[in-house]
């Protein structure tokens, strides 16, 4: 039994930032709502409602969830050994530009041999500029926060002038690559939406990586490095190659995001056609505490907010960028949480309360454990 | 510390509820009854709406395209009486997913979708509705379904009159003031694509059929989004003696407005939120107003027409504008631009579509004979 409170009380401590974290940040967009002339309660209940309220609406918050659960496994990978990978945006266009070209340009393989070829090349492709971050770090000491950024800026306007230039398909006049071969297209789970097959990898990634990260050498390497870096080096582990590892893990499934997105969805690489997956990535990331499989969780509750508020949106016209507010918030509040701490530690309530009484309370406290 | 976080807590929980206490039934309502209100209004008991069209935009406030088409729909819900529901959706995905819940809900008699990249993603939701009516706004379509519309303007036609107007500047700097004794006009491009090359061939076929002998300079920036380079390009032509530029460079064109105020000569601009208060010569406007106010028309008079539309001068769908410009244009010029306009309806202007074409067309066509 004490053990099971032990446990409970520890879980309690892992959650507590990110669930207060989510709470304050539907506060602070509620405020916003209030302020554009919504009323939140509202707002929030007919999101959540709308969202589950057909078939093809739930389908449509797991199609939004799908891309979110690549990237925020990826920044979690990433995360547990101490990195910050801001590059997934770029890391994630690189892959779906890759697959976006090997799915419109090999032809005459058959499927079972052309997908996986295009899913890997996503893969690969993303795996390839995070290994490129990783290996400026460890050979030249580059910051990976500066390097990513600036990666993700480059292959963006790299990524833009191939779709645009070279790889333009005929006669568009938006900026874009060949549609792809039907042998490379990931299949809908349900007809008429967005939802595909990628998401069973998704799901299947996260939980091979929690399984990596809780029982495996290499994930203990991880863990190690990501709470004391020094004592890692002391320790032998050879922290460069772990760097590159979960760099280029990282970049992989930022990859696969981007392969997902033109092989199930977009069917090619059309210029700006992410949301921001990349970025969103961190605020689901944040919100799991940096666990891959809770941020397959997190992934779905951005996304039923997403596919609410674009339902919201369509139905009443209130604007769906509030939703972006709030992952927005959901970071900033993660990365304080000393805001957190004090404002669950009720302190501030407590310092108005007479000497005498805090005492008295001290005493409750000693006598409940 | 503690104390003032709670204190803003508290502050912000208040202004939460007061915001939404006194809003939630009007805006709730305000959003659902927004038809009833108009209709109830109409004393001659029509309490339908003529049609029910549905909108995508990808985003409000651009001050340029999507807004041209708010005011289309806005048009046609005065003056024509329809209704309408709208949704913004950022990218392409998410157009698509809103999109087929138009089409599901089987209520609109018309589906409008503002922007080129969404072709792909309208005529798979055409294909999927047969009986759905689908519009697509500045862009043609690829498909022959009976149920589909493209609409765009004739690249050529929308800065002829503009081209007109600058050959006729650059001869006389006595009226001009910014004009200069170099017979030279200049044409900066964002990208080299058919549509940019039929932009770029009106305006400089409009010089040349005003001014045979005018020597014609068109340069490409090989961005929409790089004023930077837009600008050193303009600075060059205006260095070689062009008095007057005309752009179709999107972002860009802020390098090239730039560089007409530093060199003191004229700009053309394509958009009336990019206008210099000194330098403006005339924007040349596409009017997506009438495109979408068009396709209403076509449902309510029962006129529908599939395929691709192409209107031009003659539509009232491409105009010279001199909103907000400084410069007085002399009686006798408007006359002739008039005249111009008037060829153009009659059908005696044929045009021409490759700048490298214009000078064996300008072989036949010359304004002065």
């Amino acid at each position: 039994m004490a053990n099971l409170k032990k446990n409970g009380k520890a879980i309690w401590l892992a959650v507590k930032t990110p669930i207060l974290a989510f709470v304050l940040a539907l506060i602070a967009g509620g405020i916003l709502i209030a302020i554009s002339g919504y009323n939140p309660f509202w707002v929030y209940y007919q999101v959540f409602a709308l969202a589950f309220s057909s078939a093809k609406n739930i389908a449509s918050v797991f199609a939004q969830a799908t891309p979110l659960m690549f990237t925020g496994v990826a920044y979690a990978i990433a995360a547990k050994c101490g990195l910050v990978n801001l590059g997934l945006e770029g890391q994630m266009l690189s892959g779906a530009m890759m697959s976006a070209l090997l799915g419109a340009y090999l032809k005459g393989l058959p499927m079972i041999l052309h997908l996986p070829i295009c899913v890997l090349g996503g893969a690969l492709a993303g795996a390839a500029i995070g290994g490129l971050t990783a290996w400026l770090k460890n050979r030249f000491g580059a910051r990976e926060i500066i390097t990513t950024v600036m990666l993700n800026e480059i292959i963006a306007l790299f990524v833009s002038y191939l779709c645009n230039d070279p790889f333009r398909a005929e006669g568009s006049i938006w900026g874009m690559t060949e549609t792809i071969q039907d042998s490379a297209v990931i299949g809908k789970l349900m007809k008429n939406t967005q939802l595909t097959y990628a998401i069973f990898l998704a799901i299947a990634l996260a939980i091979l990586l929690e399984i990596v990260m809780k029982r495996s050498v290499v994930g203990y390497k991880m863990q190690v490095i990501g709470k004391n870096l020094r004592a890692a080096q002391t320790a032998g582990i050879r922290v460069n190659r772990i760097f590159l590892f979960s760099f280029a893990l990282s970049g992989a499934l930022a990859g696969l995001c981007g392969a997902s997105m033109i092989l199930g969805v977009n069917f090619k690489f059309i210029d700006g056609f992410s949301d921001n997956y990349g970025w969103s990535g961190i605020s689901v990331a944040a919100l799991a505490a940096y666990d891959p499989l809770f941020s397959v969780v997190s992934a779905i509750l951005f996304g039923i907010l997403k596919a609410g508020a674009m339902i919201l949106n369509r139905t009443s016209n209130v604007p769906k960028e509030f939703v972006s507010v709030i992952q927005a918030f959901v970071v900033v509040f993660v990365a304080a949480p000393n805001m957190i701490k004090a404002i669950c530690s009720f302190q501030w309530l407590k310092k108005r309360l007479p000497a005498g009484k805090k005492q008295e309370n001290r005493k409750h406290k000693e006598a409940g454990t | 510390m503690k104390r003032k976080l709670a204190l803003v807590l508290a502050i912000v929980m208040v202004l939460m509820l007061s915001l939404t206490g006194c809003n939630p039934a009007t805006t709730q309502e305000d959003q659902t009854n927004d038809t009833e209100e108009t209709t109830n209004g109409d004393t001659t008991g029509t309490t339908e709406p003529t049609a029910n069209i549905a909108i995508i935009f990808s985003t409000l406030g651009d001050l340029n395209f999507n807004d041209w088409c708010w005011e289309g729909i806005n048009q046609a819900k005065e003056e024509l009486g329809i209704d309408f529901k709208y949704v913004e959706a950022a990218t392409v995905s998410e157009a698509a997913t809103q999109i087929d819940a138009f089409a599901s809900d089987e209520l609109y008699d018309l589906i409008i979708v503002v922007g080129s990249d969404r072709g792909d993603a309208m005529e798979e939701a055409a294909a999927a509705y047969p009986d759905q009516k689908f519009a697509l706004i500045d862009a043609g379509v690829k498909t022959d379904l009976e149920n589909v519309v493209g609409i765009r303007a004739d690249y050529p036609q929308w800065q002829f009159l503009s081209g007109c107007l600058a050959g006729l500047v650059t001869t006389r700097p006595e009226e001009f003031g910014l004009a200069n004794e170099d017979n030279k006009v200049g044409f900066v491009g964002g990208a080299d694509t058919p549509t940019s090359r039929g932009g770029a061939a009106g305006f400089l076929a409009g010089v040349k059929y005003m001014n045979h002998d005018c020597e014609l300079l068109y340069s490409i920036v090989g961005s929409y989004t790089d004023p930077t380079t837009a600008k050193e390009i303009a600075l060059t032509m205006f260095g070689a003696g062009a008095d007057v530029v005309s752009v179709n460079c999107g972002s860009s064109a802020n390098g090239v407005l730039a560089a007409a105020e530093e060199s003191g000569r004229y700009f053309c601009s394509t958009s009336p939120a990019l206008v210099s208060e000194t330098n403006q010569l005339c924007i040349s406007i596409t009017r997506f107003d009438n495109f979408v106010y068009k396709a209403v028309e076509m449902i309510l008079n029962d006129e529908w027409q599939s395929g691709t539309l192409v209107y031009g001068i003659a539509d009232g769908a491409c105009e010279i504008s001199f909103d907000g410009v400084n410069i007085e244009i002399p009686e006798e010029i408007q006359t002739i631009l008039e005249d111009v306009q008037q060829k153009i309806v009659d059908g005696e202007i044929e045009f021409v579509y490759d700048p490298d074409e214009i000078d064996e067309w300008a072989e036949t066509y010359n304004y002065f004979g």
